[in-house]
């Protein structure tokens, strides 16, 4: 299975269903769009290594066609594939930015020989820009804790959308996110920094701090409530001298509220590491977080 | 074939679990192999039998012997007594009250017998981690008729006579929302979500449903992937719920160990895979747009809709979404037909629902009823009403999104629509019973700064409108409330509830909306008198020792965490309201009933040059 | 071509049109703050409600988003939107009471005053800049980092970025005018998200443009 995806551009025919075919039976994932309009809204809505187009199909005028694709998406590989080959149309496309231009006559394997050529390159150029970034990253930070970020993203494949679940296992070994780790998550995943950042403020899973040895989560759901967590929360937060959200100085305990874990029927509930205690009052506080050095 | 006199089902839900279950049952294997019973008697761990207030718990079948609050330590004469000599043992049975007789039979307790279990059919009865004990009790045998007997479209139509409707909250009809993600774009991919994200407080079904019987939501995910036509699948879980993922993720891996899941399944043609992701801790993934969202790896922000998931959902491609509870519905209605679930519960609100009801109720647990009975038969006859001699005040019902509902409404029937009339709305099904002593107040201040914490940001509306109600609501129960607050409350309300970009912003001023509804007088006392009548609100209530009652126990000295109790032994003790920072624990702990708590501006009332009644001490 | 009625007026519309483009080109004014005609709409600012009536139900939808349909039936400015407008913008004027643009949509909507305590903010957050950042720039050297109240619009780890290119564009659209055009496009250097910027000149074609001044080394 190749990890590049292709759009074809053309009216439906035979010859659209063989170039269909033979790339798909290489391994691409393939789309089709019967027209200008439809392939226009197919980028918007989706993301495509390659397009492969006839200039000469209803809807939008054929250069008009590349600019507006590219325009959507300036990292677009196209390569046009034409019923008539003209050298004018070949100068106009290739200024246009099209990778090749192709009569429709030769046989498919041609064209997919001309495809993978166009997305072997498209690989190499992402592979440099990669490698150029590692190389900023690796000459500033820990190594040795890197690779095993680095291991946590094979493990699930190199997927940007696996980036939640990347985050959650650089949390729990790490007990935070360092900054180089989400840098070199961007970097692999090739996701905007941005993304990567937004993603690590957005979800309480994680913290951009060091948390303690042992998490305390007061749960400070509506049953909990009623039935006295605020008190819980009060009496933690006054025993080892933080606020919720914090970590103790010895950095034995970090104390978080969270909203409902569940076991409302033993309200009111803490949970330290994966450990849940319910039935809690403040006299039994002390005696329960004694268990965790 | 190995044959069993007796299997003792230990609940080995989160709950019990917290309160050392496990070690019960290794206790009791251990003593079963003492007295060379283990060819007799079987130790099965179930999920979450339901009534959490009496755990741990361990059912013996066929019997139906109901034995709670089971300690390690009472493990050597439950075997003894009941397995080696057949008798009851009666300080291990449930009694509804002290000094009443026991109940030995599980199905004869009120909690039990008013119930009617369908999406918890196994719960309790069935070890979750074996695939093998879920198709000795009818499983799976919904799948082979579906794929075997029926074509897609009849599924659909099966679940549309069912009347199935949405049990994550929306209570949107399940069969037409299949319909319309079977018909969109036909030759496209499609998928498949079941939403454990369950972030409403005070709820658990979803996670009993996942931690006691996983088996059954995917075998109704596999029946909905036929009749949409879908190859993918994807079970939410939340981050918080770990014994949940666990649970999911074997059975994920035992169903396509038996061909139940992956290619041509049972020989049908139909390829069908299930993963498991793991939210990140946020209320508002629990919107199915922002779960998508999620999914895709990208932030929990909820989009406009249209286009709804149907159409185009992850990843742009067609969608449908539904709650743990109702897919756990389907295996069901395909073996027993459409019509059998459509005679139980009301006109538009077929079925049953599971409910936890937690809070103030002497029964807290989780309980599956036909939709249309009342609150107060769920409340008072399964909850075993309000314990401590204490009167009810309200019900929260669905969670932040929904509303207060006060005595005077209770013999209202459980059904999507008659709560919404109230104010409410039925939500995933957290029932959470209030009694006198809860500040209708502070709960909606409570609400609107969970909800304040877990509005994504994006819109206008909620992000500042929610924000600006938490303030005005904590101005009110610290004392600072003006004249006109609450007018300004319900006109924000109202706009958060319009204008709002997704189901978070539009619901989250229910809880408000209910509470000035049904509650007024309780917010006028607080900004007028400054008196909280349910002496909860700290900045309107002093503690105070009488010395007449006081023993000199010393227990409050020992507890006060700020030094304000002093005293000697076995004389009346003192407590000094400068240094009492109201935590409440002396109160907690006092057998003599010598900590009271009072209004900190008692009421006295004068009338103004207007007649009124006004509270001068509290306007100095 | 869609049918559908706008203020009681008859209109024909694209299908793929939403309500608030078929609204302006019928000079039908709806007040909007996040919307941009270069970017993707996200109805955030929740000013262009309008209240529409289809197939027996009426619901209220931010009009920049809104796809038409068939016998659609749109009130852009009954009592009900107008409250909600003046609510929003009510709250708007208490987060950002300084903004000049909000204090404009204040005037024009009549709402005097706000009931709610004055905060000190300079961005509504509309996300103009980090969309324009991500689709017409391509860099996205911005975003919304932390969710709800404590949502902010920050390069990652509030540190100057290292893809930001210069170009102005994020102030340039910001509708809250926090810089002001002319500075920008007259200034000798300029200051973005935390990262200094320098005028230079393009040797071939004598253009200026706006280069960070780590650059300059490199």
């Amino acid at each position: 299975m190749k990890d590049f995806s292709i759009l074809i551009v053309d009216e439906p025919d035979d010859l659209r269903e063989r170039y269909l075919r033979t790339l798909e039976s290489d391994g691409y994932s393939v789309e089709v769009a019967d027209d200008g309009k439809q392939a226009l809204a197919k980028i918007r809505g989706s993301s495509y290594d390659l397009v492969l187009a006839e200039l000469e199909i209803p809807g939008v005028e054929g250069l008009k066609l590349l600019k507006l694709m590219r325009n959507l998406d300036p990292e677009i590989t196209t390569i046009i594939v034409t019923a008539n080959p003209t050298v004018e149309g070949a100068v106009e496309s290739l200024k246009g930015g099209a990778f090749h231009y192709l009569s429709k006559s030769i046989p498919p394997e041609k064209l997919l020989e001309s495809v993978n050529q166009a997305l072997e390159k498209k690989r190499l150029r992402q592979r440099a820009e990669l490698l150029r970034i590692e190389k900023k990253i690796r000459a500033t930070s820990d190594l040795e804790g890197l690779s095993e970020v680095d291991e946590i993203m094979n493990r699930q494949g190199y997927e940007p959308s696996s980036l939640i679940a990347v985050l959650q296992d650089i949390q729990k070994q790490r007990r935070y996110l360092p900054q180089d780790a989400l840098r070199l998550v961007s970097a692999r995943l090739n996701l905007p920094l941005t993304r990567v950042y937004g993603i690590a403020t957005f979800y309480k899973a994680f913290s951009l701090k060091p948390r303690g040895r042992h998490l305390i989560n007061v749960c400070v759901g509506t049953a909990c409530h009623v039935r006295g967590a605020t008190k819980i929360l009060e009496a933690l937060e006054r025993g080892l001298g933080v606020e919720a959200g914090g970590t103790t100085l010895d950095e034995r305990f970090s104390l978080e509220t969270v909203r409902c874990v569940g076991c409302c029927g033993l309200a009111p509930v803490i949970v330290v590491d994966e450990n849940f205690h319910g039935k809690l009052t403040q006299e039994k506080v002390p005696s329960v977080l004694a268990d965790y050095t | 074939m190995k044959h069993y006199r007796t299997h003792l089902l230990v609940c080995t839900g989160t709950g019990c679990v917290s309160n050392k279950s496990f070690e019960v049952k290794r206790r009791l294997e251990e003593e079963i192999s003492k007295h060379g019973l283990e060819d007799e008697v079987l130790v099965v761990p179930t999920g979450c039998n339901g009534f959490c207030e009496r755990g741990p718990i361990v059912v013996a079948q066929p019997d139906g012997i109901f034995f709670q609050q089971v300690s390690e330590k009472d493990v050597p004469v439950l075997v003894e007594e009941y397995l080696l000599k057949g008798r009851p043992v009666e300080k291990l049975m449930y009694r509804p009250e002290e000094g009443a007789p026991a109940i030995p039979k599980m199905w004869d307790i009120d909690f039990f017998r008013h119930q009617q279990l369908i999406a918890l059919r196994n719960r309790g009865l069935i070890n979750p981690e074996s695939i093998d004990d879920y198709i000795a009790h009818e499983g799976y045998v919904a799948l082979p008729k579906a794929l075997g007997e029926m074509t897609p479209e009849e599924i659909i139509e099966e679940v549309k006579t069912s009347g199935l409707r949405g049990r994550g909250g929306a209570g949107f009809p399940t069969g037409l929302k299949w319909g319309f993600c079977r018909q969109a774009n036909s030759s496209d991919i499609k998928y498949i979500i079941c939403n454990g994200d369950e972030g409403d407080p005070g709820a658990f079904m979803d996670r009993s449903i996942l931690e006691a019987d996983p088996h059954a939501v995917l075998e109704g995910m596999i029946i909905g992937a036929y009749a949409i036509g879908a190859k993918e699948g994807f079970v939410y879980v939340r981050d918080e719920y770990p014994l949940a993922l666990r649970r999911i993720s074997l059975a994920i891996e035992h169903a396509e160990g038996y061909g139940l899941l992956g290619e041509n399944i049972l020989d049908s043609g139909l390829d069908f895979s299930v993963k498991v992701i793991r939210g990140g801790g946020a209320f508002v993934c629990g919107e199915e747009t922002a779960l998508m969202a999620s999914i895709e790896g990208r932030e929990g922000r909820p989009r406009p809709r249209p286009p709804f998931p149907a159409h185009k959902g992850l990843w742009g491609k067609p969608t449908n979404i539904n709650n743990v509870e109702t897919w756990a519905n389907v295996a069901q209605i395909v073996i027993r037909g459409g019509e059998w679930y459509s005679n139980i519960g009301t006109e538009k609100s077929k079925g049953t629902k599971v409910f936890s009801l937690v809070g103030k109720v002497s029964n807290t647990g989780l309980v599956e009823v036909p939709m249309g009975i009342s609150l107060r038969k769920i409340i008072f006859d399964i909850g075993g009403g309000i314990p401590n001699g204490k009167k009810f005040k309200a019900v929260q019902s669905g969670g932040p999104s929904g509303g207060c509902i006060p005595e005077e409404l209770i013999d209202l029937p459980v059904d999507f629509e008659e709560l919404t009339k109230a104010g409410a709305i039925m939500g995933s099904g957290g029932l959470i019973v209030m009694d006198e002593d809860t500040c209708m107040v502070d709960v909606a201040r409570y609400f609107v700064s969970f909800l304040e914490e877990e509005s994504c940001g994006k819109c206008t509306p909620c992000r500042e409108g929610i924000k600006r109600m938490r303030e005005i609501l904590t101005d009110i129960v610290e004392g600072n409330g003006r004249e006109g607050d609450i007018e300004i409350l319900e006109n924000l309300s109202n706009v958060v509830k319009e204008a709002s970009l997704c189901g978070l912003g539009a619901t989250a001023p229910n809880p408000v909306l209910t509470t000035i509804r049904y509650f007024r007088e309780e917010y006028e006392a607080h900004i007028r008198d400054k008196d909280c009548p349910a002496r909860v609100c700290k900045a309107m209530i002093v503690y105070q020792l009488s010395a007449e009652k006081c023993t000199g126990c010393q227990r409050c000295l020992r507890v006060c965490p700020t030094g304000a109790i002093s005293g000697v032994a076995l004389q009346p003790h003192r407590l000094d309201s400068e240094k009492c920072v109201k935590c409440g624990a002396c109160f907690e702990v006092c057998q003599f009933e010598a900590i009271a708590v009072e209004p900190l501006y008692p009421k006295v009332s004068v009338a103004g040059p207007y007649g009124s009644e006004r509270n001068d001490k509290a306007n100095d | 071509m869609i049918k559908l009625t706008i203020d009681g007026k008859k209109v024909t519309a694209d299908a793929e049109a939403t309500i608030l483009e078929v609204a302006r080109e019928e000079g039908i004014e709806i007040p909007t703050l996040c919307y941009h005609e270069a970017l993707t709409p996200i109805g955030a600012c929740r000013l262009c409600v309008v209240e529409v009536t289809e197939g027996g139900r009426t619901r209220t939808m931010a009009a920049c988003v809104a796809p038409v349909s068939e016998g659609m039936e749109v009130v852009t400015n009954s009592e009900k939107i107008q409250n909600i407008r003046r609510t929003i913008v009510q709250l708007l004027l208490a987060r950002c009471p300084e903004l000049k643009v909000i204090k404009e949509l204040a005037d024009k909507l009549g709402v005097k005053d706000t009931p709610f305590k004055p905060e000190s903010e300079d961005c509504f957050l509309c996300g103009i800049c980090v969309r324009a950042c991500d689709e017409i720039v391509g860099v996205n050297a911005i975003g919304f980092t932390n969710r709800g109240v404590r949502n902010e619009v920050l390069p990652p780890f509030a540190e100057a970025s290292n893809v930001c290119i210069g170009c102005g564009t994020c102030t340039t659209v910001c509708p809250a005018r926090t810089f002001d055009l002319e500075r920008v496009t007259k200034s000798e250097s300029m200051h973005s998200f935390g990262k200094e910027y320098r005028r230079d000149y393009c040797s071939i074609c004598g253009t200026h443009y706006m280069i960070p001044e780590s650059y300059l080394s490199e």
